[in-house]
């Protein structure tokens, strides 16, 4: 696996994530990039008590993480970041490169939204920010590490079908 | 009496489970039960949001219950922080019940149902239980005098911490039940005892790369394969 | 009439797993403790029991997905293990592939359960009138009828195949030894899978091999 993770899960940090991704790979270093997170001291502290002892909690807006993964901080960490929807990795996207693995977790269901996997729901938008990042990198859905993940390969017959 | 109450109905409450709204229907009914226990009566456009998605673990929900009454009734953003407390106690709850205790109540009640089979019932189910129904009943209480700070309880215990403990512990007894077994085994001898030393490095080696029925699948025809050839 | 008793419990399996209770009725150990005292045959039972709950400690019900029916893989070995014809040796490794490759259908139950649930919850959302008891209810029912049916439909299937498979070739082997070696194999699963800090995890498993072996 490799040592950086983008994932997508508008849960952010829940069971899944603790025991799928940070156990399973022992990932010392977990950032929640997300504006409104990074604004509210409650649930920041609520997140860093879910945390098991040794791993590391970086809470950020996306532009600081966008300029602290630019510094090279997480250098030595093996990092998972999580992002709350596919708008945020859209915006971080300049930071994917060949050493991320990139994956979708859970976008619960909501209104108008079109059923991708039975844990993602994506509406035309964020599909169509997929298939941007998907034209260079490959992406994702992924629930827990030790089952297989499925490639989002080509959205466009979803959006024809759909538009 | 109320926390009691409510425990008692969250029983109930995951048997809607789905992958639309997973536990949104049992969290709707908990809350309106939970509700008129303190006296007031939800407007039905209230309790038909509740059904919306949620899940958490289902062991911790009556900490959401009582911290989402006490929210509402003080106007505050009860829907906000039950999102935020979902996933959280989900994290808290999946590291501790099912990554923790379950292998600590295993390997404890199999040492004791090697012995009696009755006593090993008794051990898994009361020290599980006794950890699963002192959150359960008393979740509503204590969610609902926090309120949302229900997480600094959870920060009080360290409970975030115990799963480490436990697993010090599972590993203890795994090892007691292990040797034990082997000891106990009427065909023990030297040759088996490093059969077994090997099994377990095997298993070990494996663990993060091969799926766990693949892995017995594989294991059941060698090792069948195995005795086979030997005699054993 | 402990048959009976059997195929009602396997009702309250599939209603414990994860609509309600919780209780862990629905725990390998557990199931083949009680179906060992149900039907005769305790310690057979035990060793298939710590075999499927070292699956069922690997593959957790984190979050939304859905594990493999551990629970079955426990009912079903220890039921086929005393309804085996007793004319010949039995075949252990036909019976426990029989039992794992069973365990998919059975899991696969599972979103049958789940997909009904959103059919039902779906179709009241549409209407505009949600009623939560009456979801929970049916949900509580229809996983019950789960449990009943398809434990005791997937058992008898095995029990079937294995029938017509075996008599090919018998394999006379140590039922115990075989046990003890699969879950020794699983252990190491299960002690990879265990969180704490790599050198207290193997230093206290290491002590408890001592205690148990010169305690015990």
């Amino acid at each position: 696996m490799k040592k950086i993770i983008f994932r997508v899960d508008d849960r952010l940090i829940h069971g899944q994530v603790i025991e799928g991704w940070l156990k399973h790979f022992k990932i010392n270093h977990v950032v929640i990039a997300n504006d409104k997170v990074a604004d509210n001291p409650l649930q920041k502290m609520i997140y860093a008590s879910t945390l098991p002892p040794g791993t590391e909690l970086s809470i950020l807006t996306v532009a600081d993480f966008i300029s602290s993964f630019r510094s090279d901080r997480y250098k030595k960490d093996y990092v998972l970041v999580l992002l709350e929807s596919v708008d945020d990795l859209y915006a971080i996207k300049s930071m994917i490169n060949d050493d991320v693995y990139v994956n979708i977790g859970c976008v619960a269901s909501r209104e108008h939204k079109i059923e991708v996997s039975n844990t993602v729901f994506l509406n035309p938008d964020e599909i169509r920010k997929i298939c941007e990042i998907r034209q260079d990198f490959e992406v994702f859905i992924h629930k827990v590490s030790w089952e297989p993940s499925v490639e989002i390969k080509n959205f466009n017959y979803i959006l024809e079908g759909n538009l | 009496m109320k926390s009691l109450i409510i425990g008692f109905f969250s029983f109930f409450y995951q048997a809607n489970l789905n992958h639309e709204n997973m536990q949104g229907t049992g969290f709707a009914y908990l809350i309106r039960k939970a509700a008129r226990l303190k006296g007031m009566e939800l407007e039905v456009k209230k309790v038909y949001e509740q059904t919306s998605y949620f899940h958490t673990h289902p062991y911790l929900v009556n900490f959401i219950v009582g911290m989402w009454v006490r929210e509402f009734e003080q106007n505050g953003e009860e829907d906000f922080h039950k999102k935020i407390y979902s996933s959280a106690f989900g994290a808290l709850g999946d590291s501790f019940f099912w990554h923790s205790l379950r292998p600590l109540c295993f390997a404890t009640a199999a040492i004791a149902g090697f012995y009696n089979p009755f006593a090993g019932i008794i051990s898994y189910l009361v020290l599980y239980n006794l950890f699963h129904l002192s959150f359960r009943f008393t979740g509503f209480r204590i969610g609902y005098s926090l309120g949302r700070d229900v997480i600094t309880f959870f920060n009080r215990i360290r409970f975030n911490k115990w799963a480490t403990y436990f697993d010090i512990g599972s590993s203890l007894m795994l090892g007691i039940l292990l040797s034990y077994m082997a000891k106990s085994s009427a065909d023990f001898n030297s040759v088996l005892l490093g059969t077994l030393t090997v099994y377990i490095m095997l298993g070990m080696a494996l663990a993060k790369k091969l799926d766990i029925v693949l892995g017995l699948t594989m294991i059941i025809i060698t090792t069948g394969f195995f005795l086979y050839i030997t005699g054993v | 009439m402990n048959i009976v008793f059997a195929v009602l419990y396997a009702g309250i399996i599939s209603v414990d797993r994860f609509a309600a209770f919780n209780v862990m009725l629905s725990r390998p150990i557990v199931i083949s403790m009680i179906m060992g005292l149900l039907l005769g045959n305790s310690m057979e039972c035990f060793y298939v029991g710590i075999i499927f709950e070292a699956v069922g400690l690997v593959d957790v019900p984190f979050g939304t997905r859905v594990p493999k029916e551990d629970s079955f893989g426990a009912f079903a070995g220890c039921s086929l293990l005393s309804f085996m014809p007793q004319a010949h040796e039995p075949n252990y490794v036909l019976l426990f592939l029989l039992i794992l490759l069973m365990m998919y259908p059975v899991t696969l139950s599972l979103y049958i359960t789940r997909a009904f649930n959103k059919a039902l919850y779906v179709r009241q959302q549409r209407s505009g009138r949600i009623y939560p008891l009456r979801l929970l209810v049916t949900g509580f029912c229809f996983s019950y009828m789960r449990g009943v049916i398809f434990y005791t439909l997937g058992t008898f299937i095995i029990y079937h195949i294995y029938i017509f498979l075996h008599g090919s070739r018998n394999t006379d082997m140590n039922f115990f030894v075989y046990a003890l070696m699969l879950f020794a194999f699983l252990s190491g699963y299960v002690l990879r899978f265990l969180s704490a800090k790599t050198y207290l995890k193997y230093a206290f498993f290491a002590l408890g091999l001592v205690i148990g072996w010169v305690v015990l």
